[in-house]
């Protein structure tokens, strides 16, 4: 197989001065991977070192494979290969950029600052993220967040939203809701912040149905937040203590809040109050 | 013989009273309040319950025996999650 002629739809994806090159062997699947990367697609991506090559390719009727040659692939539907191109690309990069501080997290800018929201699956970072982005905030991130740890700051990683469709109550409990589709939710440039934003406001959401008020939010401190912060790190090249460190000042450099919410427009308007009252 | 609770040897980071200790081979982190902060810090191994309840009881203008319930359970606490040794 000549992969150039077999798969002449490429896309470069780059983040940070890394790129994962994916190949599609018609334009049917190229589309779906140009959404998924939109915003960090590059027609020139220069120098930049080549860090993953993947191909995706029809196999059957609604039956496709992902290769990265000679070292992996999976086949299956194309919902779930674009699932594993998103976590191999993210993985690849986590993995180049250990200066990096990669935590579980959302993440949106409002008015320059930047609101993240770190949390396991299923505690509406995405959806959060999203509503946010809808409020007027710029989107930077909404499941794994880049920080520089030198300048506290979120670096952009914009792949889109992905939300799921039916909310917990709705799902027939909480393992139905965690294994439901996700629908990537498309976010135009112009809602997309392009440079690193110093982070202002930390907020830890947790979905629990029943909250009486709808949405209570109430200030951690600075040690509670870094612990609920080494909780969503995605992995720790540097030592612990290093990363502990890193946490703390980022800990101190903003206001760190849990939110317990069950109606997400009442958790939207609580962190816009937050995000609006400012940082340290 | 009387017990002298010692601090393990783990990670500390202290803010605002608060204190954070990360335990390296439990891969653990575990955030003190200021009160059990205190009690984690008279833990160094010389001080026994008592000791540890009659200085906590004078900073704070009581009678020692009336934080002794609290001082055992911050120690069983600690003791559980390997922050110190109770030997």
């Amino acid at each position: 197989m000549i992969y150039g002629l077999d798969f002449p739809h490429r896309l470069n994806v780059v983040f940070n001065g890394w790129q994962v090159t994916v190949r599609a062997q018609t334009p049917e699947l190229a589309e779906p991977l140009h959404d998924l990367f939109f915003h960090l697609l590059s027609d020139d991506p220069g120098s930049s070192e080549i860090l993953l090559e993947l191909h995706l390719r029809r196999i059957g009727d609604e039956f496709f494979e992902l290769e990265e040659y000679g070292k992996r692939h999976e086949q299956g539907p194309l919902s779930n290969l674009l699932h594993h191109v998103r976590e191999w690309v993210t993985d690849s990069f986590v993995s180049a950029c250990p200066e990096l501080l990669w935590l579980h997290a959302g993440g949106a800018a409002y008015e320059g600052r930047a609101v993240l929201l770190p949390g396991q699956s299923g505690v509406g970072k995405s959806s959060l993220t999203a509503g946010l982005v809808d409020r007027g905030c710029r989107y930077l991130t909404d499941d794994i967040v880049p920080l520089d740890p030198s300048l506290n700051c979120v670096v952009p990683f914009p792949f889109p939203p992905s939300v799921r469709r039916v909310s917990p109550e709705n799902s027939g409990g909480w393992g139905l809701f965690l294994r439901q589709q996700k629908d990537d939710i498309r976010i135009s440039s112009d809602q997309v912040s392009d440079e690193p934003i110093p982070v202002n406001t930390l907020i830890f959401p947790e979905y629990l149905q029943g909250v009486s008020t709808g949405v209570l939010m109430e200030e951690v401190s600075t040690m509670t937040a870094t612990r609920l912060l080494l909780s969503q790190c995605v992995r720790y090249d540097a030592e612990k203590e290093q990363t502990i460190s890193r946490l703390l000042d980022l800990s101190r450099s903003a206001r760190c809040f849990r939110l317990v919410y069950d109606n997400p427009e009442q958790a939207l308007s609580a962190i816009e109050r937050v995000a609006a009252d400012g940082g340290r | 013989m009387e017990t002298c609770p010692r601090r393990c040897d783990v990670k500390e980071f202290e803010e605002d009273g608060e204190v954070l200790l990360y335990h390296p081979l439990r891969d653990e982190a575990t955030v003190l309040n200021q009160s059990a902060a205190e009690v984690w810090q008279l833990c160094d191994g010389k001080a026994s319950l008592e000791a540890i309840t009659t200085r906590l009881g004078a900073r704070y203008g009581v009678e020692g025996t009336l934080l002794f319930d609290d001082v055992v359970t911050a120690l069983l606490e600690l003791s559980s999650r390997e922050l110190i040794e109770l030997a």
